[in-house]
Formats: C-alpha cells, structure tokens, sequence
C-alpha cells in the first residue's frame, strides 16, 4: 500500500529534523536543505511530496494552509509529537550506524546531527 | 500566458497518474506552487520568464515518475473499504430479519430476556443505524476533501442520534426534534466554518441519512410482509414520510440561509 522504501531512507529523518525547528512549505524545505548541506542534498520535488503526504498520513506532520501573495495558498507542514519520537528513533538509528561505520573504516567515532 | 500553459500541461501531464481524484487537487494545487516559487527564484537568479519556467519545470523532474510516486501515497485506505463492508453488512443483516433483528438479537440473548436488550433499548434500530453511520463517514472520508467530510461524518452523528432517540422515546417528537437537530447543527457547522455552503451541506447529508433510513425500513417492511403475510401492504406511508423528511431538512436551513444573507447585506452596508 505504502511505499516503504521511501520511509526507511534518512530522507525522513532530515525533513523531520527541518520541521523540529519551524513549520515549513516543500519548496522551503528543498532549500534550506540545500544551503545547510553545503549542497550536498538535493532533494527532488518529485520525492519529497510523496514523502510529505506519507508522513502526513502515518500522524507525523500535520499541515495547514496560509495565503501567501494575497492570491496563493501554500501548505505548510509541522511536526507532530509521533513525529517527535520517530525522529528520536531515526537519530539513535543514525548514530549507531554511524559509529559503526567509522570504526570500520579505523577513524575516530562520532556520530552527527 | 504561454509559460502558464506549459505548468498547466505539466500538472495535467502528473493528475493523469494520479488515479484517486479525491486526492488530485490539493496535490497538484501544492505542485504548482513548488514551480511557481522555483520559477520565481531562477527570475531573481537573473534568467528571463521563459528560461525560468522551463528550468523549473525540468528541476521538478519526469511528470509520469513524479505523478506514480503520488499515486502510491494517495490510495484509499483499505481501512475505510473495510469499513464500507462491516457497515453493510449490518445494515442488510438487520434488513434480512423480520423485524428489524429483534428476534435475532433474542436469539443471542438468554432465553426470551436479550442481555444487551436490557440495557439497551431498540437495540436492533441501533444496530441497523450505527450500520448507515458507518457506511456514509466511510464514503465520506473515501470520496469528500477532508474539511467536507469531517462535516459530513458529524452530520451523520448528529442526524442518527436523533433518529435513535425519538424512536427510544415516542414521547419526543420525531419531527420536532429532528427539525431542532437540523437547526442546531447548522448553526454551529456555520459557526465553525463561517460558511452557508458548508452549512447547507449539512441538509444534504441530513437528507440522505433521513432518506435512507425510510427506504431501510420499507425494504424490511416488504420483506417482512411478503415472507409472513404474503402480503405487500405497507408502502402507503413512504410519500408522506418522504415529504416531510424533505420539509424537515429543507425549510429550516433555507430560512435560517436567508436571515444570514440578509444579515450580512446589512453588516455590508453599514
């Protein structure tokens, strides 16, 4: 029913991590992701609305509308208390692998964001 | 104007893709605000309409891929299907029986006294309403955008409930009381949503649970006829409780529709 593979990749997480901070529209999140990775990640809109709608679904963002422009109305997303919690999770995730990853490769562990 | 037409033809191009139509227009209303903004931003990077329009429409990426990948998030959930399908089957189990599941229902109870009967009175109605509730939010949540179905699935509430009380308590007015349902719940729908349209919707949906209802009980009133009396006496009553099924749920909305109108015009002159 639901794509899972799209749930399981650190997308989520990162979009998680954006909205912790403030509540944002899908455009904005592509950029800010874009400025704080140095442009490294650049999500596409084609996987990021998916994305958002999926998370909206499973409880994890709620959205609401503003106008924008007199004439436009954005939606902006925010994250709620389940999407809270799962960001938690995807943190803890990420740092094990993580350190994992690092002491494979003999450097010095540390796990970030 | 052309550049507008080439973002028309793109979101047409995804909405093809998009199979459930419920989910169609806030999707792509939100699409093509994401152009709009990348449009806007390449302007100010310094490229002209066209360039920019063009690259943001190639920054959003193949439409068939972007419209699949919405696609799979917008399904109906099986959920509200499964919902449909418990929802018939009580109302048709209920239909099924003589006399709308009374005796089903004392069959499962110990001896002639029903367990849940005791506590509950028209258990069978209940049953047979929490069946149509069940099956109209079920559609609604499948089928309205959310803010309209959210309503619709309170109207419901609103609406079985009174059924339910009027016939535990003959001593209520049917009419009386649905025609206060009616009233009360348009007024407060208005209040939230600060709209006639919403509130109107209200009437309809009023209406088609009302409807039902007559039509559930004539079928187990033909049912019940035919296979016990051989008869198919029993239908003289559905014009007149048609009529006023429709009297209830239209007049007190339109009246009340025409106060706020008459009220606002007023707000807008002073």
């Amino acid at each position: 029913m639901i794509d899972k593979s799209l749930l399981t990749g650190s997308t989520t997480m990162l979009i998680l991590k954006l909205l912790d901070e403030t509540n944002m529209y899908g455009y904005q999140m592509i950029e800010e992701l874009r400025e704080k990775s140095n442009n490294t990640f650049e999500l596409k809109a084609g996987t990021l609305y998916p994305l958002l709608h999926i998370l909206e679904q499973k409880k994890m963002l709620t959205s609401y509308e503003e106008t924008a422009d007199n004439t436009r109305v954005r939606k902006y997303y925010s994250i709620t208390k389940t999407g809270r919690k799962h960001l938690q999770e995807k943190k803890e995730e990420w740092k094990i692998y993580t350190a994992a990853v690092n002491n494979l490769l003999g450097g010095a562990s540390f796990g970030t964001i | 104007m052309e550049q507008s037409s080439k973002i028309t033809e793109y979101l047409e191009a995804v909405r093809q893709q998009i199979r459930w139509k419920k989910a169609q227009s806030p999707v792509l209303e939100e699409i093509k605000n994401h152009i709009i903004d990348q449009k806007n931003a390449f302007v100010i990077d310094g490229l002209n309409e066209k360039e920019a329009t063009d690259k943001a429409i190639a920054e959003m990426g193949d439409p068939i891929v972007v419209g699949e990948q919405l696609d799979r998030a917008h399904r109906p959930r099986l959920i509200d299907i499964g919902t449909i399908i418990l929802g018939m089957l009580l109302v048709l189990g209920i239909l099924g029986t003589a006399d709308m599941g009374y005796s089903l229902l004392r069959i499962i109870g110990v001896g002639d006294q029903m367990v849940l009967g005791i506590y509950i009175p028209m258990l069978g109605e209940l049953i047979y309403l929490d069946g149509v509730f069940v099956i109209i939010s079920s559609l609604a949540a499948i089928f309205a955008p959310r803010n309209i179905s959210k309503v619709v699935i309170w109207c419901q509430g609103f609406i079985l409930t009174a059924i339910y009380l009027s016939e535990v308590s003959p001593r209520i007015r049917f009419v009386l009381l649905l025609v206060a349902v009616n009233v009360i719940s348009f007024l407060i729908l208005y209040r939230i949503s600060r709209s006639v349209k919403v509130g109107l919707l209200w009437t309809v949906t009023s209406f088609a649970g009302l409807f039902l209802y007559v039509v559930g009980t004539q079928i187990n009133c033909y049912m019940y006829n035919h296979g016990v009396n051989g008869s198919y006496g029993g239908f003289e009553n559905v014009p007149k409780a048609l009529v006023i099924v429709f009297i209830m749920c239209l007049v007190p909305q339109l009246l009340i529709t025409a106060l706020i109108s008459a009220k606002k015009s007023k707000e807008q002159i002073a």
